[in-house]
């Protein structure tokens, strides 16, 4: 029984390092290469140690980067330079352009602010982009002879794509990140009916199921629109890239759709670099060209009146974000929203949880009396939509990775439950094998197949043949038939065609095989007394429209059983030769009778 | 008459052909212009020539064009039967030839005579023919072609029988035809034929190839229409091809499911895996609801709308299409709808710095929440949270359906419809206001609701403010709070969008008239109004405070306890708007000293009216200076009649113009040597000359500014028209040495269509006219001189005759126009670059103009040159029958540089040039100035525009 391997290197019953290891059809193939971005060791990035000790060329065939957020893409530079890989890497477009961004960003971090040593360089980040085949939605990439990958459109970010892999027969699924809820400017993840026998899906929110999001976008339209009529500032922190493009057309539109002059303002941070690259990857809309939102400049910051500003980074922990809460948060006019999840310790969690006091290293504090805010925009499918995604693509396994364990356990049986599949959600290092059925490919001739088709159906049918309702025999079209044919194996591949083409195509002369009987029958007369008493018997027997006269020597029976008379010269009797082919066997074998039962000696 | 003018025209067609011929050069693109004409018109020999071939290269072209150029003349369809009958018993030609032959013949003849024979050659067709397209069509066509009128029985017998015989087939686009043909044929009555076509379409429900199944279930709809019942199983099949993996086929079948539960609603279907039954019309209604979750849009888009279109489903069902459980981490999250009705019922507002105030709450069992969509869960709030806008719309249809029949349904949809106000395409946010006014009768909108469709009144879009203020005018709110809340806001959008005006008022003045007493509680507040200190007296130019005083006004008509409460000068600025806007301030019942000066007395327009008219007709006999007067001071009379009473405007104005008129033709006829204006005074030339294009101008607008008039007054029109041009005539013929040729034959025209007028309409032509006709019917050749002798003496002799008693004075419609915006007092002043354009806002409102498309707009430039613009079709907009409101952008330009902002005249006119006066155009009879055939509706509105020059060096 074929199987398919999966071991998670990363992401198996957690969220965050995604590296996933398939093996089908004698293929190795990773999926997603990212980094852990709660450690600062080791365990950081995958184990590569577990395929195998040095560089692993020869044991991957391919990598399949589903989109640019770093726990999908961040151990990438280090596996391909620093553990060494020189295989194919695919992934969108949109990926390879922002990838290298967000990498550089991290490697400044890491080295730079935090001074580690033996971190991948900028180089090596160019170095592992020059490997990079990019793929298009849709677009069927044959990796190999027999590795073929196709990109669907997931949602989720800019870019994000969800890989359908198939080897010769098994094929399977991957989702990375997804949504089915659709955006403003990313629309719901979309894949059509193709049957894998395995879909690997994330399932980050397995136990939630979401509120409408128009309601959420109103809160906090309306929170906005409030604040600015009243005369206040608005702070809104964000990461550079993601969701705050999300933010961004939500309140242009808004602010077009209501006339609204307030200034709006983006400050760009250390993600300015994908403000030159997508310009070139968008043509009909350009993400970061808005009719209402313009640069921010630090100088701003003092100006009076109501306006808004997006600035970076977006946990209010350092940098411009928070340089303006500063300045803002004593005027109570004002009011920041928080967009995202906050790490325990940043200003943004503490304001969340209410601090009307922050203190700061150097001994200043700042009074908190503007309003603060907490709006959820996340592009991860609920369970409701990880359950619309299974129900779309049919697939005969599911298995589960990129959420917690408690979590998916409660989605597995649901699927379990719904579907009636098997689910699995193998941890980190963990090997499920899922067992496929395979199906031989095997082509059939076309004439043949039609041939057989319009043949009259057999009337003892196979004992697998539905004969027991009388409704079968009202639908021909339904009923199985038999259909002779020469398997052919050649190449890899097995064919079934009719005879006469199997000769065809093997170049091989055709053969008869005859079967001869001679019968000596006592018979005193002329041979053409004889003929006509044969000739009548078997038209008796067989009908006469089966039976010639070839000569007077000679009949014919259905064409092809040749009867011979031949005057023996010795003995008073005749000789019978009867002839038949190999194919003719019961016609053959009957006639025998007759003869021989008739006219036998 | 008649015959001479047939004889006239011929001669004159003759003559100009003849120039056309002889003339140096005429034109060559027109000659060729009109060959290519006559071939495109002349079917018949266009098809005959060009059929007559066996190459199918040329075959075919000609076989498309004749379909293009279907249908056809009734003596030129049977010849081009005839030739295709001869096609199709050429058995050399390929197979697209046949086909194309056979699809023409279904679709050229449609009586059952022509049917019968070219059926039996169809039929042999099928015999002969090996090609499968070629069968596939005959059976279209023959299917087609038994159903002409009357249907024969025997004929679709055959078809039924050609199409069964060829169910076996392998070939799929024979098996769709055949499907379709017994579909369409399949008798109504049960019987041996019909249960043999059923059991056939039901097999191929689940037939391997798509298309096929496809054309199952929609032949099987078909049959359905026709009244056939369907047995169980077609409704199981349907069932389960919504599974399918073709979008066609899903479609077919979610039709199927539909019409199958509409037919048989309460059969009891088993529920799979329990001893329970439901409804079939519930399961149909889940299995719909399903399939909103479809992956294809257009699937899901008719999964949506075909929600709408069900009807008796159980409550139960019907409630769960709203119903989505959150939850998050496996446990129970109540959803910003609950929240906010959690919060107003609790009586406190969310304060705005609680983090995860939706933090979930209790804990769910995980056997209880079933995500998957089972039954009808939810399937309205996926469909209101589709991704694409189709699917929104039919999901906001079918609410707004389902509501209608269900005030609970509709109460509990109403927070799912508001935030479709949030939605990102505006067409998006108007359907679900529409549908919000349209369920307002079963709905009352809490405070929180209130709040967020109030919200969209800032919205920059026209549409969307104007048709939530139609909404609020409408809806009934709870409270006094809501109300004030509301009333606020419209003052807000007010002051955002004054453009706004006239449709917040209206708004406000329903909003009065549905909440008294809450508008009662409020009067203080709004009107500023202290117990024992005089506030201030608001100007009544402050649009604020009339806005405020319309809602007042109109409440007290209902609650005479707010009077009381009103100040002084209050009243008298209820007097005033009483008068400056009548149509939105009612008439109160105050006390006898508080009674505004203007009382309303009943007058009697309508006999005013009459006896100016009889006035008018008595005076025949009179002197001319008498009659002149009398023409004079009616005119006048009717002119203020028209101000006074809005209902008899229209007639008032129209008898009016006439008078108008016949106060022209006397100052004409009787000023002295009219006819030979050379020994005239230049002063009385002038008059003379002014005198007879007032007359042009006044009889043009009478023929087609007024609509809806009796037959008699239509004739009298244009009579007076007739008589108009027979003046112009005379008076030109005799006072210029230009050729009267072209006047002469507008005339001869006129003449014309007025005799044939008034022998459709079976009326008789008065005196003047029939001595015109009988004249002119004894003329040899129409030359104007000999026209204008035979008219001069007739125009003397027969005076006008006064307009009879119009008999329906109140129906009788004027086109006219009322500029709203830009207004006319505005200072603002429009700058522009020379050379450039700018845009000037303009709207307005129209009403009864017989074509929109002749509506232009006119704009005047201070060097006296106009302009005529042609408003874009789609800025004039239908808002109640007979009335338009255009809303468009008015370019104005100048080359040249002004020294100072000058005025531009904006207003609306028709520009008739291309109907009656296209004729005259022709004859060269127009002069350059078009003023001649174009009708103002509205006086011009000055508009401030100053180009300057543009800068150099930017």
């Amino acid at each position: 029984m074929p199987e398919i391997k999966v071991t998670p290197l990363g992401a198996g019953q957690d969220v965050g390092r995604s590296c996933i290891l398939v093996t089908t059809g004698g293929k190795n193939i990773m999926l997603d290469c990212g980094m852990h971005m709660g450690y600062n060791d080791d365990r950081r990035f995958p184990d590569f140690t577990y395929i195998t000790d040095g560089p692993l060329t020869e044991f991957l065939d391919c990598v399949i980067i589903s989109h640019f957020h770093l726990d999908h893409c961040g151990a990438l530079p280090y596996m391909t330079e620093m553990v060494g890989y020189s295989g194919p890497i695919y992934m969108t477009q949109p990926t390879k352009a922002l990838c290298p961004v967000l990498l550089e960003d991290m490697r400044k971090v890491a080295v730079e602010r935090k001074g580690e040593t033996n971190f991948f360089t900028s180089s090596m980040i160019k170095d592992c982009m020059k490997k990079v085949i990019t793929v298009s939605l849709h677009e069927t990439v044959q990796v190999d002879a027999d590795l073929e990958i196709k990109a669907y459109y997931a949602g989720h970010v800019l870019g994000a794509a969800m890989f359908h892999i198939r080897v010769g027969q098994q094929s399977l699924v991957y989702t990375g990140d997804y949504n089915m809820t659709p955006d403003r400017h990313l629309g719901a993840a979309w894949i059509d009916k193709c049957r894998p026998d395995l879909l690997i899906s994330e399932s980050t929110y397995a136990t939630t199921i979401r509120d409408s999001k128009r309601c959420r976008e109103r809160d906090f339209l309306k929170k906005v629109h409030d604040c600015v009529e009243r005369g206040g500032k608005v702070l809104i922190p964000v990461f550079a890239l993601g969701r705050v493009q999300e933010l961004c057309i939500l309140l242009d539109t808004y602010w077009d759709r209501m006339n609204l002059k307030v200034p709006v303002y983006f400050h760009h941070g250390p993600g300015r670099d994908s403000q030159q690259i997508l310009p070139h990857t968008f043509v009909h809309r350009n993400m970061f060209d808005f009719k209402h939102i313009k640069p921010f400049d630090k100088t701003y910051m003092d100006n009076p009146g109501p306006m808004v500003v997006f600035a970076t980074p977006g946990m209010l922990h350092a940098g411009l974000s928070l340089t303006i809460f500063k300045k803002w948060a004593p005027n109570q006019n004002n009011m920041v929203i928080m967009p995202g999840y906050c790490v325990q310790g940043t200003v943004g969690h503490k304001i969340l949880n209410g601090a009307k006091k922050i203190d700061f290293e150097n001994r200043t504090s700042v009074e908190v009396n503007l309003s603060v805010e907490y709006m959820s925009f996340s592009a991860h499918a609920d369970a409701k939509g990880i359950m619309q995604l299974v129900r779309h693509c049919e697939p005969k396994n599911v298995l589960l990775v990129h959420g917690e364990n408690a979590k998916m356990d409660f989605l597995r049986q649901k699927i379990m439950q719904e579907f009636n599949i098997n689910c699995y959600k193998p941890g980190n290092g963990e090997t499920a094998h899922i067992s496929v059925s395979s199906n031989m490919e095997v082509e059939v001739s076309l004439s043949l197949l039609k041939h057989t088709m319009a043949a009259p159906p057999t009337s003892p049918a196979l004992p697998l043949a539905p004969t027991t309702s009388g409704k079968a025999e009202e639908q021909p079209t339904k009923k199985q038939k038999i259909l002779h044919g020469v398997l052919i194996m050649k190449n890899n591949s097995m064919k079934i065609l009719g005879v006469n083409e199997a000769w065809g195509e093997l170049g091989i002369v055709s053969h008869q095989l005859r079967f001869t009987e001679r019968i000596e029958v006592e018979h005193i007369g002329p041979v053409q007394a004889l003929t006509s008493s044969l000739h009548t018997l078997l038209s008796q027997k067989l009908g006469t429209t089966q039976v010639q006269v070839v000569s007077e020597y000679q009949l014919s029976v259905a064409d092809s059983v040749v009867i011979n008379i031949q005057d023996d010269n010795d003995d008073p009797g005749k000789n019978i030769l009867l002839s038949w082919t190999h194919q003719d066997e019961a016609l053959g074998s009957k006639l025998l009778e007759i003869i021989k039962a008739n006219f036998k000696k | 008459m008649a015959a001479l003018l047939k004889k006239r025209a011929l001669a004159e067609y003759c003559q100009t052909q003849t120039l056309v011929e002889d003339g140096p050069k005429p034109a060559p693109t027109k000659r060729l212009h009109l060959v290519r004409r006559s071939k495109t018109v002349d079917h018949s020999e266009f098809i005959t020539s060009s059929l007559d071939t066996t190459d199918p290269q040329q075959l075919l072209p000609a076989l498309v064009s004749l379909h293009s150029s279907l249908p056809l003349a009734g003596d030129s369809q049977i010849e081009v039967v005839q030739e295709l009958m001869k096609l199709l018993l050429n058995d050399t030609l390929p197979p697209f030839i046949t086909t194309k032959v056979l699809a023409l013949l279904a679709n050229i003849i449609t009586s059952h005579a022509q049917a019968q024979p070219v059926f039996e050659e169809v039929m042999r067709v099928a015999q002969r023919t090996k090609s499968k397209k070629v069968l596939a069509q005959v059976i279209h066509s023959a299917c087609a072609l038994s159903q002409c009128i009357p249907p024969d029985p025997k004929l679709q017998d055959q078809v039924i029988q050609l199409a069964l015989s060829h169910i076996t087939t392998t070939k799929f686009i024979i098996l769709v035809r055949s499907l379709e043909a017994v579909g369409t044929l399949c008798p109504g009555e049960a019987g041996r034929v019909q249960s043999s076509i059923m059991n056939t379409l039901i097999e191929h429900t689940s037939h391997q190839d798509n298309r096929v199944r496809t054309a199952a279930f929609n032949a099987l709809m078909v049959v359905q229409e026709k009244g056939v019942k369907l047995p169980a199983e077609v409704y199981d099949s349907a069932c389960k091809a919504l599974g399918d993996d073709y979008q066609c086929v899903r479609a077919a079948a979610l039709f199927l499911i539909k019409v199958a539960a509409e037919s048989d609603p309460e059969r009891l279907v088993p529920i799979p895996d329990s001893d329970l039954h439901m409804r079939l019309v519930d399961h149909a209604f889940s299995q719909i609801c399903n399939v909103v979750n479809d992956i294809n849009v257009r699937v899901r888009t008719q999964a949506a709308s075909l929600l709408g279109s069900m009807s008796g489903i159980s409550e139960k069902f019907l409630q769960q299409t709203l119903d989505k459980k959150l939850m998050s981490n496996m446990r129970r999250k109540p959803s910003a709808h609950e929240r906010a009705l959690a919060m107003l019922s609790s009586g406190e507002w969310s304060s705005g710095k609680r983090w995860a105030d939706d933090a979930p709450k209790e804990h769910v069992e995980a056997d209880s929440v079933s995500i998957i969509n089972t039954g009808s869960c939810g399937a309205n709030v996926h469909g209101l949270e589709d991704e694409f806008l189709e699917v929104r719309n039919a999901a906001l249809d079918a609410i707004c359906s389902l509501a209608l029949n269900n005030a609970q349904f509709a109460n509990q949809s109403l927070d799912f419809l508001v935030d479709m106000f949030n939605d990102e395409i505006e067409e998006v946010r108007l359907k679900a206001i529409q549908v919000l006014q349209q369920i307002a009768g079963h709905i009352i909108l809490r405070a929180d609701q209130l709040e967020e469709i109030l919200h969209a009144l800032k919205d920059a879009s026209l549409d969307i403010r104007e048709s939530l203020h139609t909404f609020l005018g409408t809806t009934v709110l709870s409270t006094i709070s809501s109300v004030k809340i509301c009333v606020s806001s419209l003052l807000d959008n007010l002051r955002r969008y004054p453009q706004d005006r006239r449709s917040i008022h209206r708004c406000l003045r329903h909003v009065g008239q549905n909440h008294p007493i809450h508008v009662q509680a409020l009067v203080s507040q709004l009107l500023a109004v202290h117990p024992y200190f005089d506030g201030v007296e608001p100007s009544v130019q402050d649009g604020e405070y009339i806005c405020k005083l319309i809602l007042v006004l109109n409440a007290a008509v209902q609650c005479p306890t707010i009077l009381p409460l009103l100040e002084q000068h209050t009243i008298r600025h209820y007097a005033y708007l009483r008068d400056t806007m009548p149509q939105l301030v009612p008439v109160l019942k105050l006390g006898e000293d508080r009674q505004p000066s203007r009382e309303v007395v009943s007058t009697n327009t309508l006999r005013f009216l009459r006896e100016s008219m009889q006035r008018v007709s008595s005076v025949d006999q009179s002197s001319t200076k008498m009659r002149m007067t009398i023409y004079q001071t009616v005119h006048s009379d009717l002119v203020k009649l028209a101000d006074i009473d809005p209902a008899l405007s229209p007639a008032a104005h129209f008898a009016a113009l006439y008078t108008q008129c016949m106060l022209l033709f006397t100052k004409i006829l009787s000023t002295r040597n009219w006819l030979t204006p050379s020994s005239l005074s230049l002063q009385q030339s002038g008059a003379l000359k002014s005198n007879v294009d007032q007359l042009l101008k006044h009889t043009f607008r009478l023929r087609h500014a007024f609509t809806n008039l009796s037959p008699a007054e239509e004739a009298s029109i244009r009579n007076l028209r007739v008589r108009t041009l027979a003046l112009q005539l005379v008076y030109v013929v005799h006072g210029s040495t230009g050729s009267a040729l072209g006047l002469c034959d507008n005339f001869l025209e006129h003449t014309e269509a007025l005799h044939r007028y008034l022998t459709d309409e079976k009326l008789s032509a008065d005196s003047f006219l029939e001595a015109v006709f009988a004249e002119l019917s004894q003329l040899e050749e129409p030359r104007p001189g000999a026209v204008a002798r035979i008219l001069q003496p007739l125009l003397l002799t027969y005076p006008v005759p006064a307009l009879g008693p119009i008999t329906n004075p109140a129906q009788v419609h004027m086109c006219s126009a009322e500029i709203i915006e830009p207004q006319p007092d505005s200072e603002t002043i429009h700058k522009l670059s020379a050379g450039l354009v700018v845009g000037v806002h303009l709207d307005s409102e129209i009403s009864h103009i017989p074509d929109p498309s002749t509506l232009r707009i006119r704009v005047a430039y201070p060097d006296h040159s106009t302009h005529l613009i042609v408003p874009p079709r789609n800025h004039l907009r239908l808002v109640s029958p007979g009335t338009y409101r255009l809303l468009t952008t008015v370019l104005i330009s100048a080359q040249v540089s002004w020294s100072e902002a000058c005025h531009v005249g904006l207003s609306l006119v028709l520009d008739l040039s291309d109907q009656e006066v296209l004729a005259a155009r022709r004859h060269s009879v127009a002069k350059a100035d078009d003023s001649a055939t174009i009708i103002q509706l509205v006086k011009p509105v000055k508009v401030l525009v100053w180009p300057k020059s543009i800068r150099k060096g930017i």
